[in-house]
């Protein structure tokens, strides 16, 4: 009997790869299963709402959800190590502004310049298809935008008889009047905080101090420009404001998710943030300050024009070795339709990428503040555009730290900065 | 078939798997530290000889590395070995409640390498953390410390939070070896009128000095490429300041898609790790 059981299960063994094979071979002709890699999903679960209208709509295709790792630099090394080794069961993904460069130079990717033409992408945000497009070709289709914006204390503004601030330099002689006063009150208060710790943040922080003051990373033709007078500026009032304890003491450590935790207790007069960040404060069981906030642009330097905030945003890619690339950009554009994109803007307050959205009155109902981004979205700057995107970016942040937290000089860091960039690559 | 061609036979499957498994990559890695090979370029390797070790032994970023992971090791495997001992003592006394002792002494061994971390993280936090109340409470600091915001004082975490999560571990292959100690040796010394610190240096301590080998042993290649703790704590920073060799290793292959450079790294790291390994069974064996 036992034997039995045994050539049993073999047999099975054997047949069973067969029978998947098979199964395989046969859906080229029947339904097809496109795996997507992409988000975790929202409490609202709006990217489930979106595949089941698609399939609605195409009962010929299913789409596999595939969720991928919560942070970026993660989400790149799963798909990364994937797609290098020839996986062909990712189908699409979901991939942020900065891999562009890395996944259009590597071969992993196709372009999509001929099944999402410029009569299609004339709807989107213009810096949303930049975002897409490397040499000379565009290859995502964009679904979401992001930009950083300031947050400030209408209730201490109000108090302390202040305007919002339009240049760093009101913004730091408004916040260390509230903190000081505040603290000789004996409050607790802090002045400013955005993303330091080092991570991807950062370098979003700094991109947008260096360009809000006329400064730049690397320039128009492709040259290192971050050693400039506009950079040492700008960076050395950042240093000062350290110095000034208008940042919290341990603002190298800060992430997004850890100097929200201050803001929202009421314990800091400004914040930079991403709009998201918005959602969160109103919601009356993690803050404090629910309704206290306002939502501005953010300041710009002494030597600059205007303020500029990072681009974010994210986009899907269709993978070089996907079998089924023609039902993939079916839903690719799907995805990037103005429904689905306002579903996504009116369950998650994600910032849609297509311009006519940021009109739509049920939209601007939920999330008030939306018109004013788009201003701010089109004057957003992209990050370093380079194949060499992590390592350009690490560097970005080493040597901002290190002029932050006093271990080298702002000239210093700057000057190593040039160095180092200008080596990238070799 | 002799006995000893019989050996053989049996071992093929596990010198097969470990082949494939252990030998084939490392050389696999070796042979890619001699070429460009990036993912920018696509699947495109050149080969460039030893410019990827030159560029290493030239970059400063990889010193910084290297010292900290050689600080961080000595640290680390000096102090729990010296924990270890002291813990198996203890653990080894006759007394009500040992059973317990021995369990609780394993908690933080038991617990996964990333929670720990994040448990730490937060004990340290400068904004809520119960090591600044407690530092305070007791006078040690006037303000709340941000631990981790400068090099010195997050390596000290660092290495606190290892200590902490592995000398039992230590305790542990101690307190086998105490047990093997046969107790009519002790007594006999005591007749002999040798007292307590005489018998734990002319007895007990040369009996353990095998297992201490193999743990030190253990500890070095385990503490030189450590990776979960840092990424947990401190993500390599402030500023790359506590960056270790695995770290930055990994961070140039998997982050940078730098193939070639990163196996250089790799092969530098697991030839340094190669040399401990000869060094400390050498001394070993030379005990045996």
């Amino acid at each position: 009997m036992k034997k039995h059981y045994f050539s049993t299960i073999l047999v099975l063994f054997l047949i069973l790869p067969f029978t998947i094979f098979a199964g395989g071979e046969q859906e080229a002709d029947g339904p097809v299963e496109l795996n997507w890699y992409a988000h975790a999903s929202t409490f609202n679960s709006t990217q489930e709402q979106i595949i089941e209208a698609f399939q609605e709509e195409n009962p010929n295709i299913s789409i596999n959800l595939i969720e991928l790792p919560e942070n970026t630099s993660d989400k790149l090394q799963a798909l990364l190590i994937a797609l290098r080794s020839g996986d062909d069961s990712i189908d699409f993904f979901n991939a942020d502004v900065t891999w562009t460069p890395l996944f259009a130079s590597s071969g992993l990717i196709d372009d999509v310049e001929k099944d999402f033409p410029a009569s299609e992408r004339s709807a989107f945000l213009p810096s949303t298809i930049d975002a897409a497009s490397y040499n000379g070709k565009v290859w995502g289709i964009p679904f979401r935008t992001d930009a950083g914006v300031l947050y400030y204390r209408k209730d201490l503004l109000n108090e302390y008889n202040k305007e919002v601030p339009e240049t760093w330099e009101e913004l730091k002689n408004t916040s260390l009047e509230i903190v000081t006063a505040e603290r000789e009150a004996g409050n607790e208060m802090y002045g400013m905080a955005g993303s330091m710790k080092q991570y991807e943040g950062l370098t979003c922080n700094a991109v947008e101090w260096f360009y809000s003051n006329g400064g730049t990373v690397i320039d128009d033709s492709g040259n290192i420009k971050i050693n400039t007078p506009e950079n040492k500026e700008i960076l050395a009032l950042i240093r000062e404001m350290v110095e000034l304890d208008l940042y919290p003491e341990g603002f190298s450590l800060t992430e997004a998710v850890m100097y929200g935790h201050l803001m929202f207790q009421g314990n800091q007069v400004f914040m930079r943030a991403w709009p998201k960040a918005y959602a969160l404060s109103m919601n009356d069981e993690s803050s404090n300050v629910a309704g206290k906030l306002g939502v501005s642009e953010l300041p710009r330097g002494k030597s600059g024009e205007m303020g500029h905030s990072t681009l974010g945003g994210w986009q899907l890619f269709v993978s070089k070795n996907s079998t089924h690339k023609a039902e993939a950009l079916k839903f690719m554009k799907f995805y990037a339709s103005e429904y689905a994109m306002k579903l996504h803007a009116l369950n998650d307050s994600y910032l849609p990428a297509r311009a006519a959205l940021y009109s739509d009155e049920e939209i601007l109902a939920a999330n008030p503040f939306f018109g004013m981004i788009e201003d701010i979205l089109a004057n957003a700057v992209p990050r370093p555009k380079t194949p060499f995107y992590a390592e350009t970016s690490s560097i970005i942040q080493v040597e901002v730290q290190k002029a932050l937290n006093g271990s080298k000089s702002v000239d210093q860091a700057l000057e190593d900065a040039q160095v180092a960039l200008e080596k990238v690559g070799e | 078939m002799t006995r000893k061609q019989m050996g053989y036979l049996f071992i093929t499957p596990t010198l097969l798997i470990f082949a494939l498994l252990a030998v084939y990559p490392v050389l696999k890695t070796i042979g890619l530290s001699f070429f460009e090979y990036r993912l920018q370029f696509g699947e495109a390797k050149s080969f460039i000889g030893f410019s990827n070790y030159y560029k290493l032994f030239s970059t400063p970023r990889f010193y910084a590395s290297l010292r900290f992971t050689i600080l961080f090791t000595i640290l680390t495997v000096t102090t729990e070995v010296g924990l270890g001992l002291l813990f198996a003592q203890f653990m080894n006394m006759n007394y009500k409640g040992r059973s317990f002792l021995r369990l609780v002494v394993l908690i933080p061994w038991a617990i996964p390498t990333i929670v720990s971390g994040f448990i730490w993280r937060f004990m340290v936090n400068d904004q809520y953390g119960i090591l600044n109340h407690i530092f305070e409470s007791v006078g040690i600091i006037d303000s709340f410390i941000p631990w981790l915001s400068q090099p010195a004082t997050a390596t000290a975490v660092l290495v606190t939070a290892d200590i902490w999560k592995t000398s039992p571990y230590i305790s542990l292959l101690v307190l086998a070896g105490l047990q093997n100690i046969q107790r009519s040796q002790l007594e006999a010394a005591s007749i002999d009128g040798a007292n307590a610190v005489q018998r734990y240096f002319s007895i007990i301590f040369p009996a353990l000095i095998p297992i201490l080998a193999t743990a030190t042993l253990f500890r070095l290649i385990q503490s030189f490429k450590v990776y979960t703790i840092i990424v947990a704590l401190t993500n390599g920073g402030p500023a790359n300041s506590t960056e270790s060799l695995t770290l930055y290793t990994l961070r140039t292959y998997f982050d940078a898609g730098n193939y070639g450079y990163g196996s250089a790294l790799a092969t530098v790291t697991f030839s340094s790790n190669g040399s401990h390994c000869t060094y400390v069974s050498a001394g070993n064996s030379k005990q045996d």
